[in-house]
């Protein structure tokens, strides 16, 4: 008898023991298994339409242009103590991995660790390459650690350093910085135009300056001034591209100089700004006020481009943008600090470009994400020169309106709103250019009749001249590429209380940066940065019942009661929008709840009269 | 093989004969819409905007839901599995037939997996059949979020299924489910605070990890099919020698 409990609970041990033993070899399988998967099968296929998470062809094909090694150094620190940021980094030398599986023997990794080797502390310093500062939270405590994360690529005897890697976008930099090695020549950009803030007491002062804009441009590209031209000096050749930005008064003889350097095979791009900004007080009380207008100095010549900005501005309720800004106020009465409060609103005269503005044939374009213009001016609709494309690159919705220059002063939402409800009912919405590529044989306005340079003596007005030279001028005489955009605020930076960022904003770094590269024939890297999410906008209710009730694309309303009696239906618009979205959401799920209750109803019944019988 | 399928079906037929199955069905359904419509996903350091919010035709708000709304649903549908045959004295019935006990625990396991399958495509499909009316939804991605959320239920059921063996009651079984899924989806948030050794692998170890990081977002990723099936392995082996053991007590 004991014998036989004996052996009963030596089974039961046993059976204990198996389990328990079975476990951990489970529980050892399943960490060992996905660790060596983890290290040896990076085997994923990105399905999605965006293929965000797939390496580009782009970098295929930059990496395939690779004739000789690249070596590329990483300067990760390897202790880290943030989680996250040991998540970020393993995800970059997954990257990397995967980029050399794409480059085979031409890419050679290297690991350095400047955190724990002084000598990779040295070169890192001597590359540049600053540690940043990371937080994370262990426990109750936020803990700082200095972290090095940057790279150095070495090509050819040229190198090009990423001093801090960005893991969201780090397929992009890897790839420029290979695409540069190998191209061996940095584009020479020219800029004509003034880049400071200037608040003088002329009329030409602006509120503008375009330090970040030209900061983006000097990393990857040579940057230099362009001066002299009203004394007659011709843009250098060597250029590759010019910008031209908010031109004022320029002399004509300036005009021709860009018109010939564009003859020449020059590119050109020209961002347009004709507000007057001490004609709106915003920069000095009790100036000298104008029209408004500050004439650009080349009308003539983009008059004959078939590209003329129009002296207004574009609203544009569909697109409006958010517009932020820091209203100052009085100090306060204890600590006579001073104060602000924060402001924001959706302003249509800030235009969010949207996919359907943006022209889906051309590079510069496809791979843009709703840059945004501020005050922007409509581009004419003028008819092309013989043997001139004219494309739009960048349009507005069709429910813009055009208003005068100084109408922005405007900032309160609900202003704003019955504004754009007014104008919605009034009819006469439409779509407006606001950025045009020229391309083709250009004619210059200038044959026959170069203007002179200015000269002091002979010129009473340094603005313009009236006299002429016998010189050669060329016209037609090149494929030209030529950009006129009806804004040169989108690439500006912000002002001191402008929460708005400008060219802060990455949809417009991305038209920038996209801009030289077509300009500059890089087109592989604007391939690159189409790799970014589509927008994939829902169905707007209310502009469909808009359009349904025929309330868009009206003439302008005649009198106060057809005004008053759109107005209704307007409101009649909103509601029925409301009940449609509601009716949209709704009705495919509550068809699944009622096809799952029939089932339900249907499968017991029929079981039971199954059973009945 | 034939014994399993015959244990599948009885269990499965048995689930549609419940009105349990019904109203979890039809509640998941309606908080998964209401949380995706109104709410978006607010936890986490990067928390997402609801639809219309955000304006953007995606189901990543639906799919970042699932793992932690499947913490406790599938602890609710499995509870019974294995707690419910004991307390009613129903297992030892079961094991004194002619089945091997891993046919029994294959068969409730394939039957609780089509159960939440079904019900996470019912979830899914109205939601993207609503969306794809109201803007240009990536097709591809909806289905492989489909097919990551199949798998992330496969090692849900396996767990909840192994937690279901160990207790004695259906109340428990569910509480215990709940509460080691819900655990697993909660490492995921705290791989910032963990040390660092830890972090990666606490990261892995995560379902929900290799769910979102892949399939939501339209990945394929073999990995994850091997994390998910050695997981399952995992579950199904050490329930199969829990009733073992229990049928040699």
């Amino acid at each position: 008898m004991s014998s036989t409990r004996s052996s009963t609970r030596n089974a039961r041990l046993n059976m204990r023991l198996n389990l328990w033993l079975t476990a951990l070899l489970l529980g050892a399988l399943l960490v060992v298994g996905n660790d060596l998967a983890r290290q040896h099968m990076p085997r994923r296929k990105d399905l999605s339409e965006d293929q965000l998470y797939a390496l580009s062809e782009a970098s295929a094909r930059i990496l395939s242009s690779l004739e000789d090694r690249l070596q590329v150094t990483t300067f990760f620190t390897g202790r880290l103590e943030s989680g996250q940021m040991a998540l970020a980094k393993a995800h970059v030398q997954g990257q990397l991995q995967e980029l050399q599986a794409l480059a085979g023997e031409h890419m050679e990794l290297v690991a350095l660790d400047p955190s724990t080797s002084s000598q990779a502390a040295t070169r890192a310093a001597q590359l540049g390459i600053q540690s940043i500062t990371q937080e994370s939270l262990q426990g109750t405590q936020i803990v700082r650690q200095a972290v090095f994360f940057g790279l150095q690529l070495q090509y050819r005897g040229r190198e090009q350093v990423l001093d801090v890697v960005d893991p969201r976008s780090f397929e992009v930099q890897f790839a420029s910085a290979v695409y540069s090695l190998v191209r061996d020549r940095r584009a020479r950009i020219g800029w004509l135009g003034d880049w400071e803030r200037k608040l003088d007491n002329a009329t030409t002062a602006t509120r503008s300056s375009y330090v970040t804009a030209r900061a983006l441009l000097e990393r990857r590209h040579s940057l230099e001034d362009v001066t002299g031209l009203k004394f007659g000096d011709a843009i250098s050749s060597d250029l590759d591209l010019v910008f031209v930005v908010r031109p004022t008064k320029l002399h004509p003889r300036a005009a021709f100089e860009l018109d010939q350097y564009v003859q020449r095979g020059g590119r050109l791009v020209i961002c347009v700004d004709q507000a007057d900004y001490s004609w709106l007080g915003l920069d000095r009380a009790g100036a000298d006020r104008g029209d408004g207008v500050l004439p650009t100095g080349l009308d003539a010549l983009l008059t004959a481009w078939g590209a003329l900005p129009t002296p207004q501005h574009v609203w544009d309720p569909l697109w409006a943008a958010q517009q932020g800004w820091l209203r100052p106020q009085a100090p306060d009465p204890e600590t006579g600090k001073p104060r602000a409060t924060r402001e924001i609103c959706e302003h249509p005269l800030l235009v969010e470009v949207r996919d359907e503005g943006l022209d889906p044939t051309h590079p510069v374009a496809t791979a843009l994400q709703r840059p945004v213009l501020s005050w922007a001016q409509p581009i004419a609709p003028l008819d092309p020169p013989p043997g001139v494309t004219r494309l739009a690159l960048l349009r507005s919705s069709e429910r813009a309106h055009r208003t005068e220059i100084g109408d922005h002063h405007v900032t309160d939402q609900e202003q704003i709103n019955s504004r754009s409800v007014i104008e919605a009912a009034s009819g006469s919405g439409r779509v407006y250019d606001l950025a045009v590529v020229l391309s083709g044989a250009l004619p210059s306005p200038f044959e026959g009749a170069a203007p002179a340079a200015y000269d002091v003596l002979l010129d009473a007005d340094p603005t313009t001249t009236k006299r002429t030279t016998t010189e050669k001028v060329l016209s037609r005489s090149s494929d030209a590429r030529v950009v006129v955009m009806g804004d040169a605020d989108w690439m500006r930076d912000a002002g001191n209380y402008e929460l708005y960022p400008f060219i802060g904003r990455r949809e417009n770094q991305l038209l920038l940066m996209n801009l030289v590269d077509w300009l500059t024939q890089g087109e592989d890297l604007i391939d690159l940065r189409r790799k970014v999410p589509q927008h994939r906008d829902l169905v707007d209710f209310e502009a469909v019942a808009l359009e349904e009730m025929g309330l868009t694309q009206l003439p302008a309303a005649s009198n106060q009661a057809e005004l008053d009696r759109r107005l209704v239906r307007a409101e009649e618009a909103t509601s029925r929008a409301r009940s449609d979205e509601a009716r949209a959401m709704w009705v495919p799920i509550l068809l699944t709840l009622a096809l799952v209750l029939g089932f339900g109803l249907a499968w017991n019944l029929g079981r039971r009269g199954g059973k009945d019988s | 093989m034939s014994r399993t399928l015959a244990i599948f079906k009885r269990e499965l037929l048995a689930s549609f004969e419940s009105p349990v199955a019904y109203v979890t069905i039809g509640l998941f359904v309606l908080v998964q819409a209401g949380l995706f419509f109104y709410m978006g996903y607010p936890i986490g350091p990067t928390p997402l905007p609801s639809l219309w919010a955000g304006g953007q035709a995606s189901l990543i708000v639906l799919f970042t839901w699932l793992p932690l709304l499947l913490a406790f649903l599938v602890p609710a549908l499995t509870m019974g599995t294995w707690s419910e045959e004991r307390s009613t004295g129903t297992e030892e019935l079961l094991l004194t037939h002619p089945v091997l006990i891993r046919e029994v625990v294959l068969g409730k396991f394939l039957a609780s997996w089509v159960l939440v399958c079904l019900l996470v495509t019912l979830s899914i499909m109205p939601v993207a059949w609503t969306v794809s009316g109201l803007g240009d939804l990536d097709w591809a991605t909806v289905w492989c979020g489909l097919w990551g959320a199949f798998l992330l239920g496969a090692g849900y059921v396996a767990l909840a299924q192994l937690v279901s063996a160990l207790s004695s009651h259906q109340l428990l079984a569910f509480l215990l489910g709940a509460l080691v899924l819900g655990m697993l989806w909660v490492l995921r948030l705290l791989v910032d605070v963990l040390p660092v050794s830890l972090a990666g692998f606490v990261d892995y170890a995560c379902p929900s990890t290799h769910f979102l990081d892949s399939a939501a977002r339209g990945v394929l990723d073999l990995r994850d099919g091997l994390y998910f099936a050695l997981l399952v392995v995992f579950g199904l082996t050490l329930n199969a020698l829990v009733v073992e053991a229990r049928r040699w007590k």
